[in-house]
């Protein structure tokens, strides 16, 4: 045993480590079939396999629905709103609090094959994003039953979408090797994620004056939920929310970067 | 041309072992209230010194056998000479595709069969396609498995564990072999195959490196011997010799 004398790791590794990131951002092959397992093997073994995110999601929504009166206004189809916002927030909660456990959980794998570890983080975006689609399926029924199109504003869901998952990236890349070296960082997320969902305006639609309250305009989720939420319940995203939006989304690019090459080097000392 | 290279190679795990350290808001703590708060634990991190200043050259065509007692560093360094764990010092400059077998399940999922499971490190090795359906075919039928091969991996035994891990990780045509004792868990007729396995990855140029308890293992898979102990190379040598190097330090510490 020695005792902290001079034995660091390198922390300055930016060549290799971004080459690292970019070889597993495009080695899709494997994190699309890991992605993908990670999902179904939740449920695998049950009746419905992965219907059940699918149904789990209608019933969240249709006990919210009857409690409409308290959480929304007339000029809203609320319906509509709910299955976009709840599904995108969760995929927002599923970056930040599986974020924390990606490289936890992908132990086994980084101790037993030689693969760029980075792949294990892009895994959890796109599995995130797969548990997404199933949930968007009730918006989609939503929308198609009640006939209420949301018109040429759903053009704006896709560079929505594309700022969303960047941010995504950029957030698992910061906080996998952080949940990795610090045990209570997962739980701890879940827990602030759990009241950010009550604080945020995801289930209850802000009356106008309480647009410009703090806990709207300085709550980053605000922005982030309607670059992707205001296309699908047919409304235009203001300038200023794109703008937000997109800060934070290369922020947590930005300082994902910065965090996983400086811990890359004794990520799997910690595992 | 397979190429492995380590130059004054260290590998130090932090041992963090008190709930202090664990926690991100106890360090949090302890590093805004200067030291008052958040436990008394020492703010030193202990090392445990795995692999200790080692260099070593490998080049084409060498098989390579690593002996030594339990702890002594023989698993470290095959992770790092393959990449999975970054060396905490030293350089490590290693030319050549990998395959590996160095942790018997771990690396494999349960609930899925040994097929597909196969299928999954085939895949993570780089395989697709034409060559993933050829490598796939040959991996079966090398592991003999028989009808095992379509039931849940959780259903075979450590031993059938180590044929479908090393039938696999040899089908793509690896130019450096890193094995880990798991092939310790195959039967003799198993090891007689995948000792031809191996000796005919070196004659296409490659390096194979076996770490093992067993002596018919290691005279088997090696030419070369390496002991290891407390994180050094201790002695290299022919197979046979350091063997006997290595039989006569464990009489001469009574562990024998």
């Amino acid at each position: 045993m020695r005792s902290g004398d001079g034995l660091g790791p390198r922390t300055d590794l930016w060549g290799p480590t971004l080459r690292e990131i970019v070889k597993a951002v495009a080695a899709w092959r494997i994190w699309g079939v890991t992605a993908i397992d990670d999902i179904v093997g939740r449920y695998r073994r049950t009746m419905l396999g992965p219907l059940w995110i699918t149904l789990g999601q209608a019933g969240f929504i249709g006990g919210l629905y009857l409690l409409r009166s308290k959480f929304s206004d007339e000029n809203i189809n609320y319906l509509v709103y709910l299955s976009a916002s709840i599904s995108t927030w969760g995929l927002l909660a599923s970056f930040i609090v599986d974020g924390s456990s990606s490289l936890i959980k992908a132990k086994g794998f980084v101790e037993s094959f030689p693969i760029p570890m980075a792949i294990h983080s892009v895994r959890a975006v796109a599995a995130a994003f797969i548990n997404y689609a199933h949930l968007m399926i009730v918006y989609l029924v939503i929308v198609v039953a009640s006939r209420d199109w949301p018109g040429v504003a759903f053009l704006e869901f896709f560079p929505g979408l594309a700022i969303f998952l960047i941010f995504g990236l950029g957030t698992v890349l910061l906080l996998g090797p952080l949940g990795a070296r610090f045990r209570d960082l997962a739980p701890a997320a879940g827990m602030a994620m759990s009241l950010m969902f009550v604080l945020t305006p995801v289930f209850w639609v802000p009356e106008a004056a309480q647009l410009h309250t703090a806990l709207v305009m300085y709550n980053p989720f605000y922005y982030l939920l309607e670059v992707v939420r205001a296309p699908l319940i047919g409304q235009t995203v203001p300038l200023h929310t794109w703008l937000v939006a997109t800060v934070l989304a290369v922020g947590a690019l930005v300082s994902g970067l910065i965090v996983y090459v400086r811990m890359r080097q004794q990520i799997v000392y910690w595992l | 041309m397979a190429q492995i290279e380590l130059r004054n190679v260290r590998a130090a795990y932090p041992v963090i072992v008190s709930s202090t350290q664990r926690s991100a808001f106890a360090m949090a703590a302890k590093s805004m209230s200067f030291g008052r708060l958040g436990g008394g634990s020492s703010s030193h991190t202990q090392y445990v010194l795995a692999l200790n200043d080692l260099s070593l050259e490998l080049k084409n065509g060498q098989r390579v056998g690593i002996m030594g007692r339990n702890g002594s560093g023989k698993s470290t360094l095959l992770r790092l000479i393959a990449g999975i764990l970054p060396p905490s010092a030293g350089v490590r400059r290693v030319t050549g595709s990998l395959g590996c077998v160095l942790a018997g399940g771990s690396g494999m999922d349960a609930d899925k069969t040994g097929r597909q499971n196969m299928k999954l490190i085939a895949q993570l090795h780089g395989l697709s396609g034409r060559s993933l359906d050829l490598a796939l075919e040959e991996a079966v039928e090398f592991c003999e498995l028989g009808p095992y091969i379509d039931l849940p991996v959780r259903t075979y035994s450590s031993g059938m564990l180590g044929r479908l891990a090393y039938a696999i990780a040899t089908a793509n045509k690896a130019e450096i072999m890193l094995i880990d004792e798991v092939i310790g868990a195959g039967d003799g007729q198993f090891i007689h195959k995948a000792v031809e396995r191996a000796r005919e990855i070196c004659r296409r140029s490659g390096i194979s490196i076996v770490a093992s308890h067993s002596d018919t293992i290691l005279r088997g898979f090696s030419d070369m011997g390496i002991w290891m102990d407390s994180g050094e190379i201790k002695a290299v040598g022919p197979i046979d010799d350091i063997i006997a190097i290595y039989t006569q330090f464990l009489i001469s510490i009574n562990e024998i």
